[in-house]
C-alpha cells in the first residue's frame, strides 16, 4: 500500500497498481523503493481534488498505460474525437472549478488518460459555440476595444500586392 | 506547476515543420496578420503571470517571457485603453480564462486540438489571450490539427495560411474595402481573389469581367490569365431575381498590365505570358477555382449538416421538455404522420439552434411551451374525434349490415324502425359513440349486442310511435285507442302525396321518411355516411291525418264482403280477396276496364271514384287471370319469409317448411292457380301481408282488362 499526502495533509492509501496510474507516482516510487512506507507529498493537489483522481485510477486500474511514445508513433494527421466512455463521461460531469483541478493535477501528476477525458470535456464545451456564448459559459469578458475588433475583421484581407 | 510532457513535446517538432512548409507568400502573409499579442514560438511556459484582478496591467501590457533566454526578451505592445463598459469583470474567472491564464500551453493546445476551425476561429474573438494565443505562429499545427478535424476539406491551398484558409471558410465577416462589417448575406469565398464580402460589396467593388478583359491589350487578354470570378444569382419568385455576374478584380489585373507594360520586347512578353500562364497553371495545381468551388460545396453542406443536427438536437430537446408535459406522443404521432409539419415546421421546433432552458425561469420556452402545448392539444382532440370517426363508421357498417340482416326475418306486422331510427337509438348511440374508439368491436360482439338491444329499442319506438299516431286519430275521433290502429276502417292519409293507407303501412311510405331538426349531430354523420342506404331518414309522421273519406270507402268494401267494419282487421278484409273495380275509370269512353284488390282502393287515385265490389259472376276467374302475380307480396307468419301472393304459393311454403296441412275448402276455386278449394282466407292465420315490401317497391295493386277479352281467347 502506498501513502499519499495532499497540500491540505490529508493522508490517502491506496495499493500501488491504483497510485502507479500516475507516471509521476510511478517514478517517484522506483525512486525511492519499495520498502520505504514514507508518505509521497503532493503539493500541488488537495485532498478533495486527489479523492477524485484516485476514483478514476481505481475504476481504471490494471488498463495498460500508454507508452511514453504514444504521440510520436501516431500519425499526426490523424483525427481526434471527443468521445468520451460512458463512465468517464459521468466521472467528469463535474463543475468548471473541479474540472479545472483536475486537468491541472491529471498535468501534475502525469496521468495522461485522465488528462486526456479532461481536454476532451472542456473542448465539447467550446465546440460549436459563438464567441459570446463561449464567453458566457465560461465567464469571460470581452476584452477586445472596438478599434481591436475592426482590427481583427481585417486581419484575413488578402494582400492586394499578390 | 510547469510541465512540459514528453508526448507533447513532439508537437514542438511539428508546429517547425508546418510552419517551414509554409510558402513564402503565406509567410509574408501572415507577417502582415500579426496577433495583437504575439509569443515566440515553441514556448512552453512563457507567459508572465499577473495577479488575479490585475485587470490594468494586463489591459495594457501583454507580456512574454521566453525560458532560453532567461526571461530577459520582453516584447511590449500599447494598447488603446479598453472602455470602463469592457473592463467590468463578472464575478470569478471562469474555467477557459483560467486555463489561458495559469494552465501551462501544451495544455490548451491539446485542448485545441480536438476542436476544428470554426472553434478556434470562435476562440479567437473571444478574449486577447486566447486570440494571442491562436494566432502566434506556434499555434500553426494547432490550426493544422484543426483543419483535420474537417472531414473532407479540400487541401490547405499552398499560398495561404492555416487560419486564412480557416477564415476563408468559416469567418463571418465581410471583407473590405469597404468594411461594411455586415454579417450574413455573405456570398461564397471569391478564392481566385483571395477575398470573401457580402453580395453589396461584391457588386460595388468588382467590375465586370468582360468589360475588364476588353481594356486589357490584346497580347495577353484571351490567355486565361486574368482573374475572374462569379457572384451567383438569385431566384426570387416574388421579385425581379438577380442575375448572374462575372467580376473581374481591377488592382490583379492592374498589377498584370503593369508587368506588361515593363516588357520591352515581342519575346519577353511571350515568356511573361507562358509565365503567368504556368502560374495561373500552378495555382491550378492547388486548383483555385475547382478547389473553391470544392470549399464552398463543403462548406455549404457543412452548413447543412450542422443545422440538420442542431435541428434534431432542438427537436429531441423539446421532445422530452414536452415529455414532462405529457404531450411527447401527440408530437411524436403528428412527426409520423402526412401533418409531420405541423411539428416539425413549427417556428419554436424549426431553428437550427439549441434549445437554452433555464432551469428556474425560462420565458422564452414557457411562450414555446404554451404555444406547442395548445397546437398539440388542438390536435390531439381533433385527431381522435377524427379516430372516431373512422372507427364510428367501421360500426356504423356492421350494425347497418346487422340490421339489414336481421330485417328479412322480421316481423312487420308490428311497426318496425328504419335503420336510423334503431341506430339513433340512446343505447346504439353509446355503443358506437361512448366506447373507446381503441376498443376493437368484432362483428361477433356487436352482433351481440345488437341482438341484446334491438327488443328495447323496438318497444321504445313502437310505444312512441303508435301513442303519436293514436294522437293523431283522436283528434277527430275522440276515444280511439291503439287497438283500433288493426282495423280495416283506421285509414290515414298522406298529405304530401295524398295516398291512403293502413296501420302500420305509413312507417314504411317515403312520405314518412325524413331527417328532422332534432336529429343530433350523430345523426346527420350517419346520414353523410350512409346515404347510398335505402334509409332515408328516421320516421317522420307529422305528414299523417286520418282520412275520413278512406275509411268511409273501406267501410263499404268490409261491409261488401260480409265483414263487421267494427271488429275487422285489414288482415281479415284483405284474407277474403275482394275483387273491386273501379267504375269511374272502367267507364271513360275507349278504356279498358280498372280492377284492382283491397289493397288497390287505398292507392288508387281517382277523383269521385265509384267501386262495384266480388259482383262479376262468371266473368271473375277471366278477370283475375289478368292479374299480375307479385313477388313479396306476403310473408310467412312463422318465419316471415316472403311467399309470394297467390294462395298456392302460401300453402306449398307451409306445407314444406313448417309441416302443415290443410284440407280443402269448400269453396270453389277461383283461379287455375289455386289449389283446389284453396284460399288465402283458409289459411289466414299462417301469412300477413309484407307492407313495408309493398310500399318500397310501390305496388300499384290495380290491373286493366281489355273489354270482351275472356281468358279463353
Amino acid at each position: 500500500m502506498i501513502v499519499l499526502k495532499t497540500s491540505d495533509n490529508e493522508t490517502f492509501t491506496v495499493e500501488r497498481d491504483v497510485a502507479e496510474r500516475s507516471v509521476l507516482i510511478k517514478n517517484m516510487l522506483d525512486d525511492i523503493g519499495e520498502n520505504s512506507e514514507q508518505a509521497i507529498p503532493l503539493p500541488n493537489v488537495n485532498s478533495s481534488v486527489l479523492k477524485k483522481v484516485l476514483e478514476y485510477c481505481e475504476h481504471h486500474r490494471g488498463e495498460p498505460l500508454p507508452a511514453a511514445d504514444a504521440d510520436t508513433s501516431q500519425d499526426d494527421t490523424r483525427k481526434r474525437t471527443t468521445d468520451i466512455s460512458e463512465w468517464d463521461q459521468k466521472f467528469i460531469t463535474v463543475d468548471q472549478e473541479m474540472l479545472f483541478e483536475i486537468i491541472l493535477a491529471a498535468n501534475y501528476l502525469d496521468i495522461k488518460s485522465l488528462l486526456d477525458v479532461g481536454c476532451k470535456t472542456v473542448a465539447n464545451m467550446i465546440k460549436g459555440k459563438t464567441p459570446e456564448e463561449i464567453r458566457k459559459l465560461f465567464n469571460i469578458v470581452n476584452d477586445f476595444t472596438p478599434e481591436e475588433e475592426a482590427q481583427i475583421k481585417k486581419e484575413n484581407e488578402w494582400a492586394e500586392d499578390r | 506547476m510547469t510541465r512540459r510532457s514528453s508526448r507533447i513535446s513532439q508537437q514542438k517538432s511539428n508546429t517547425a515543420r508546418t510552419i517551414s512548409h509554409a510558402s513564402p507568400t503565406a509567410a509574408t502573409l501572415h507577417a502582415n496578420t500579426q496577433p495583437l499579442t504575439s509569443r515566440p514560438m515553441g514556448s512552453t511556459r512563457k507567459r508572465l503571470r499577473t495577479s488575479d484582478g490585475d485587470d490594468e496591467d494586463e489591459d495594457n501590457v501583454s507580456e512574454y517571457r521566453d525560458n532560453d533566454n532567461g526571461g530577459q526578451s520582453r516584447r511590449k505592445k500599447k494598447k488603446t485603453k479598453m472602455p470602463a463598459e469592457f473592463r467590468k469583470v463578472r464575478g470569478k474567472r471562469g474555467l477557459l480564462e483560467r486555463l489561458a491564464k495559469d494552465v501551462p500551453l501544451d495544455i490548451i493546445f491539446e485542448i485545441f486540438c480536438y476542436l476544428d476551425s470554426s472553434d478556434l476561429i470562435n476562440l479567437s474573438l473571444t478574449t486577447r489571450d486566447l486570440r494571442s494565443i491562436l494566432m502566434s505562429k506556434a499555434s500553426d499545427f494547432v490550426w493544422r490539427s484543426a483543419r483535420l478535424n474537417l472531414d473532407d476539406l479540400p487541401p490547405l491551398p499552398k499560398d495561404l495560411s492555416e487560419f486564412q484558409y480557416a477564415d476563408f471558410i468559416f469567418g463571418i465577416h465581410c471583407h473590405p474595402p469597404q468594411l461594411c462589417s455586415r454579417k450574413g448575406d455573405l456570398i461564397p469565398t471569391l478564392w481566385s481573389f483571395r477575398t470573401r464580402c457580402c453580395r453589396t460589396c461584391a457588386v460595388d467593388t468588382f467590375p465586370y469581367f468582360l468589360t475588364l478583359k476588353r481594356a486589357q491589350p490584346l497580347d495577353y487578354r484571351d490567355a486565361n490569365i486574368l482573374p475572374h470570378e462569379v457572384i451567383p444569382g438569385i431566384y426570387r419568385k416574388d421579385r425581379k431575381s438577380i442575375a448572374v455576374r462575372h467580376i473581374g478584380h481591377t488592382a490583379l489585373t492592374q498589377q498584370l498590365r503593369e508587368q506588361y507594360d515593363a516588357l520591352k520586347t515581342e519575346e519577353e512578353i511571350d515568356v511573361w505570358i507562358s509565365r503567368k500562364w504556368e502560374e495561373q497553371e500552378a495555382l491550378r495545381e492547388v486548383r483555385p477555382h475547382k478547389h473553391g468551388r470544392l470549399c464552398n460545396e463543403w462548406y455549404s453542406n457543412m452548413v447543412q449538416d450542422r443545422d440538420d443536427k442542431l435541428f434534431e438536437e432542438r427537436k429531441d430537446a423539446i421532445l422530452q421538455k414536452l415529455d414532462e408535459l405529457g404531450l411527447r406522443e401527440e408530437a411524436e404521432i403528428i412527426i409520423n404522420s402526412e401533418e409531420s409539419y405541423l411539428f416539425l415546421e413549427h417556428d419554436a421546433v424549426n431553428q437550427s439552434k439549441k434549445l437554452t432552458v433555464q432551469v428556474s425561469f425560462d420565458p422564452a420556452w414557457n411562450k414555446m411551451k404554451s404555444d406547442l402545448a395548445v397546437m398539440l392539444s388542438e390536435h390531439k382532440e381533433l385527431r381522435i374525434a377524427g379516430e372516431h370517426k373512422i372507427v364510428a363508421v367501421r360500426r356504423y357498417e356492421t350494425l347497418v349490415e346487422l340490421y339489414h340482416q336481421a330485417l328479412k326475418d322480421s316481423d312487420f306486422r308490428e311497426p318496425y324502425p328504419l335503420v336510423l331510427d334503431v341506430l339513433t337509438d340512446q343505447d346504439f348511440k353509446k355503443l358506437i359513440w361512448n366506447t373507446s374508439c381503441y376498443d376493437v368491436l368484432s362483428r361477433a360482439f356487436l352482433s351481440s349486442q345488437y341482438s341484446q338491444l334491438l327488443p328495447a329499442v323496438l318497444q321504445r319506438w313502437r310505444s312512441a310511435k303508435i301513442l303519436e299516431l293514436v294522437g293523431i286519430v283522436q283528434r277527430k275521433i275522440p276515444g280511439f285507442t291503439s287497438s283500433d290502429l288493426y282495423l280495416a276502417v283506421t285509414v290515414f292519409g298522406c298529405k304530401g302525396c295524398k295516398i291512403k293507407m293502413h296501420f302500420p303501412e305509413m312507417f314504411y311510405h317515403e312520405c314518412c321518411q325524413g331527417f328532422s331538426a332534432n336529429d343530433d349531430l350523430r345523426a346527420e354523420f350517419f346520414r353523410s355516411n350512409y346515404l347510398w342506404d335505402l334509409c332515408k331518414g328516421s320516421c317522420n309522421l307529422s305528414k299523417l291525418f286520418f282520412d275520413r273519406s278512406g275509411s268511409e270507402t273501406v267501410k263499404l268494401v268490409v261491409e261488401a264482403c260480409g265483414l263487421d267494419p267494427k271488429t275487422a282487421s285489414s288482415q281479415d278484409l284483405y284474407a277474403t280477396e275482394p275483387l273491386i273495380e273501379c267504375l269511374t275509370c272502367s267507364g271513360r269512353a275507349g278504356s279498358d276496364r280498372l280492377f284492382m284488390g283491397f289493397r288497390g282502393v287505398l292507392k288508387h287515385r281517382c277523383n269521385n271514384g265509384r267501386y262495384t265490389v266480388n259482383s262479376f259472376g262468371e266473368e271473375t276467374k277471366d278477370i283475375l287471370s289478368c292479374e299480375p302475380s307479385l313477388h313479396g307480396y306476403l310473408k310467412c307468419a312463422h318465419c316471415h319469409r316472403e311467399i309470394g301472393n297467390k294462395a298456392t304459393g302460401v300453402r306449398q311454403h307451409l306445407e314444406n317448411w313448417h309441416g302443415l296441412t290443410f284440407e280443402n275448402s269448400s269453396e270453389p276455386d277461383i283461379t287455375e292457380e289455386s289449389p283446389p278449394g284453396q284460399t288465402l282466407k283458409s289459411m289466414q292465420d299462417h301469412w300477413y301481408w309484407n307492407t313495408r315490401e309493398c310500399e318500397y317497391l310501390k305496388y300499384e295493386f290495380s290491373f286493366r282488362k281489355r273489354r270482351g277479352i275472356t281468358s279463353d281467347a
